[in-house]
């Protein structure tokens, strides 16, 4: 075979296949990514709108988390007063259930109850940003009016549900149906039968214990529900850990979803931190 | 008496070869020259009392050294590269448009669903329920913009389409020319030689245009293409049209009346058919459908919820389908109180959101999910790119070795130039001696009688 004289259009095809691997790997060093174009690796592209979709999704839900943790945290620290008003109300009908107690003294404790229970109305009435936590959906007007003497629930048994995570949601409200006004377990109807029983002079010390019972029967579901917010919602897709989060990667691991504050229940905050 | 002609002859053709020889060296960087050299023959001899005298050397002709095989393949390989590349131009473009990160329609699509989300923290606000039909917005306009510019690429290729008939027709017309003018010159003559190659030379052009076939008869070439519509045959062209096809709205290519726009498939012509005829529709079909199945599935979620006034909910976006539903896309409300977020009246509730993001996890285009579905379309376009890459890179190696080998045949090496240039300077130096010898025996014998 003669030598060909074609060797310069090898040489430059070859330089010219150097400079563009050049231009690629500076590319790809400039941008920090190996994939810049989806024909650099077409299925890592394809995943790249998966992952993509699913790392502005946690900050979405990490934002949805800060916003609902505020209202949570409102209906939380509300309850949480709400059962030390029960708790009072119970310690001054074990008070009245004592037979050494005068009428006079027992109509005190009578008042007191009453004002409890004025208390508690204003706890289930509670609004947040306009609207009313206990309200269940029907949030736009306050859920318990006082007509003749009569409490009426006006709201409605709804619970709305926000994503937290990929598939998990959690309950943002508590309808006030199943906290002040469950069956069998009414805040006001309990109250007010447990002043009735304080002021009426013919109650005996064990009617005032059954009706102190009544009122220790309300605190179950309201201490329940308290305690359901002070469970700190975190998507497991969002933690630290979490492949591919380049998004999330930006800032020390440390100081990413926890600081985005969704500590509900705002207690202990201590606790929390030996986690991370 | 041969004492003179011998030698002559050998001047002749000496400076003959010589001109060859500086013909190569001239056209040494001219691309698609064939290299020449003289053929020499052998006078005939002439025999006198039963002994054959030689009577020098004769010049049979200037042959171009060429490989038709090689030159067969290399338009083969040019029709590839050429379809490949055109391929890979065109589906480049059409790839911008189809971003994995965080822009384009992937992107809007968890947008509009985040705005859910975060509408569902607080169902009420209109703040909020603004931001839900913006994100909506975004998302149609998304999906306009990138149907409408696939739309445009799709007509850019059109244009490219026409102008590569027009240059199809310039070419065969050129080649058309040269067949006429071949046909009046002998093969043996110089000169015939160039004229094959710039033919050559224009075949190779026309193969990274369209697909070719070349029948050699002789002196005259006959093309037509793989599937035998006929380009050039002798002195006569036969020009291809285009004209709008109204079915596809695009150019189609006719041979002599005939559509041949299918059977195209090679060069630069059929990597634009492929990308406009094929890939990109097939693409737009992909778009309608993620376009149309989203709305479809994101009005009937919409549908079972109530807006801020109680109303059942109406449309989300106009209800597009088919051929056409990306490009036309749009938001259906612009009032935020209608946007039907409960799922029993009650302004507080966010029911139906959950109904409206389930749509992210629904199968609404051939089986997939919005996001998977438009992670389909990036992985579609990137592999139609890196394949057209693949490809053009095995076509470009394969021409540059054939062309290597070509060139190995046909190229002009300096050095045997070189070595053939003394050569033929010694041959004409020797026949030159040989005359001026032969001058002297003469001379000599006109003095023999003078009694010197």
């Amino acid at each position: 075979m003669r030598i060909s004289p074609y060797i310069t259009q090898i040489e430059l095809s070859a330089m010219s296949a150097a400079n563009q691997a050049e231009e690629t790997a500076l590319l790809q060093l400039t941008t920090g990514k190996r994939v810049n174009v989806a024909s650099d690796d077409p299925s890592a592209a394809a995943r790249e709108v998966a992952v993509s979709s699913q790392s502005s999704d946690c900050d979405q839900f990490l934002r949805s988390i800060s916003s609902v943790s505020a209202e949570l945290q409102t209906a939380d620290s509300a309850l949480s007063s709400g059962v030390t008003a029960l708790q009072q109300a119970i310690s001054l009908g074990v008070e009245g259930a004592n037979g050494t107690l005068s009428q006079d003294d027992r109509n005190a404790l009578a008042n007191e109850v009453q004002s409890i229970s004025q208390q508690m109305m204003g706890i289930a009435n509670l609004s947040y940003n306009g609207k009313y936590v206990f309200a269940g959906t029907a949030d736009s007007q306050p859920p318990y009016v006082v007509a003749a003497g009569v409490v009426t629930y006006q709201g409605n048994n709804t619970v709305n549900q926000v994503e937290i995570e990929a598939g998990q949601t959690i309950a943002v409200n508590q309808p006030g149906s199943q906290l002040f006004s469950a069956a069998g377990a009414s805040v006001f109807q309990s109250l007010s039968d447990l002043a009735a029983a304080l002021q009426s002079s013919s109650s005996t010390t064990d009617d005032i214990a059954n009706a102190t019972n009544e009122v220790k029967a309300c605190l179950h579901p309201a201490q329940l529900r308290a305690n359901v917010l002070r469970q700190h919602p975190r998507p497991a897709q969002c933690q630290p850990g979490f492949p591919q989060q380049r998004k999330a990667s930006a800032y020390p691991a440390d100081q990413r979803p926890r600081r985005r504050g969704h500590e509900p229940g705002g207690d202990q905050p201590g606790q929390r931190r030996g986690r991370a | 008496m041969p004492l003179f002609s011998i030698p002559l002859s050998g001047l002749d053709a000496a400076s003959t070869a010589m001109s060859a020889i500086a013909n190569n060296i001239a056209n040494l960087n001219t691309p698609g020259y064939t290299r020449e050299r003289p053929v020499l023959q052998e006078a005939d001899p002439i025999i006198d009392n039963g002994i054959a005298y030689g009577t020098g050397v004769k010049l049979q002709g200037i042959e171009s050294l060429r490989d038709s095989i090689l030159e067969l393949q290399i338009g083969n390989e040019t029709q590839q590269q050429g379809q490949s590349q055109a391929y890979v131009n065109a589906m480049s473009q059409a790839q911008t448009l189809f971003p994995s990160d965080s822009s384009g329609i992937g992107h809007e699509i968890s947008n509009f669903f985040q705005s859910l989300n975060n509408l569902s923290t607080d169902p009420s606000n209109l703040a909020l329920r603004q931001s839900v039909l913006s994100a909506a917005g975004s998302l149609a306009s998304a999906f306009n913009g990138t149907a409408n510019q696939l739309s445009a690429v799709r007509s850019s290729l059109d244009q490219n389409v026409q102008q590569t008939v027009g240059e199809v027709n310039q070419i065969t017309q050129e080649i058309a020319g040269l067949n006429t003018q071949l046909a009046g010159v002998s093969s043996s003559s110089p000169g015939y030689g160039s004229f094959v190659d710039q033919r050559d030379n224009l075949v190779q052009k026309l193969s990274g245009l369209i697909d070719v076939s070349v029948i050699n008869n002789g002196t005259s070439i006959t093309l037509t293409t793989k599937q035998g519509a006929a380009l050039v045959v002798g002195n006569q062209s036969f020009d291809l049209s285009t004209a709008l096809d109204p079915a596809s709205g695009v150019q189609h290519i006719y041979s002599q009346g005939t559509d041949i726009t299918g059977d195209i498939s090679g060069g630069q012509l059929g990597g634009f058919l492929q990308a406009r005829d094929q890939t990109l529709p097939a693409m737009q079909t992909q778009l309608d459908s993620l376009a149309g199945g989203l709305v479809q599935a994101l009005n009937s979620a919409h549908a079972k919820g109530f807006d801020l006034n109680g109303n059942a909910g109406g449309n989300l976006f106009s209800p597009v389908s088919g051929a056409g539903a990306a490009a036309s896309m749009a938001v259906a409300i612009t009032d935020p109180t209608l946007l039907a977020a409960s799922s029993d009246g009650t302004t507080g509730s966010n029911g139906n959101l959950a109904n409206l993001s389930a749509v992210a996890n629904q199968a609404v285009s051939n089986g997939m999910t919005p996001t998977g579905a438009y992670a389909n379309l990036v992985f579609q376009v990137g592999s139609a790119v890196s394949d057209g890459n693949t490809e053009l890179d095995a076509s470009n190696t394969m021409l540059q070795q054939l062309q290597q080998q070509q060139a190995s045949v046909s190229g002009v090496s300096l050095d045997e130039e070189a070595s053939n240039l003394l050569l033929y300077q010694r041959a004409y130096q020797a026949a030159a001696q040989a005359i001026s010898t032969v001058d002297q025996m003469l001379q000599t014998a006109i003095h023999m009688g003078s009694g010197a």
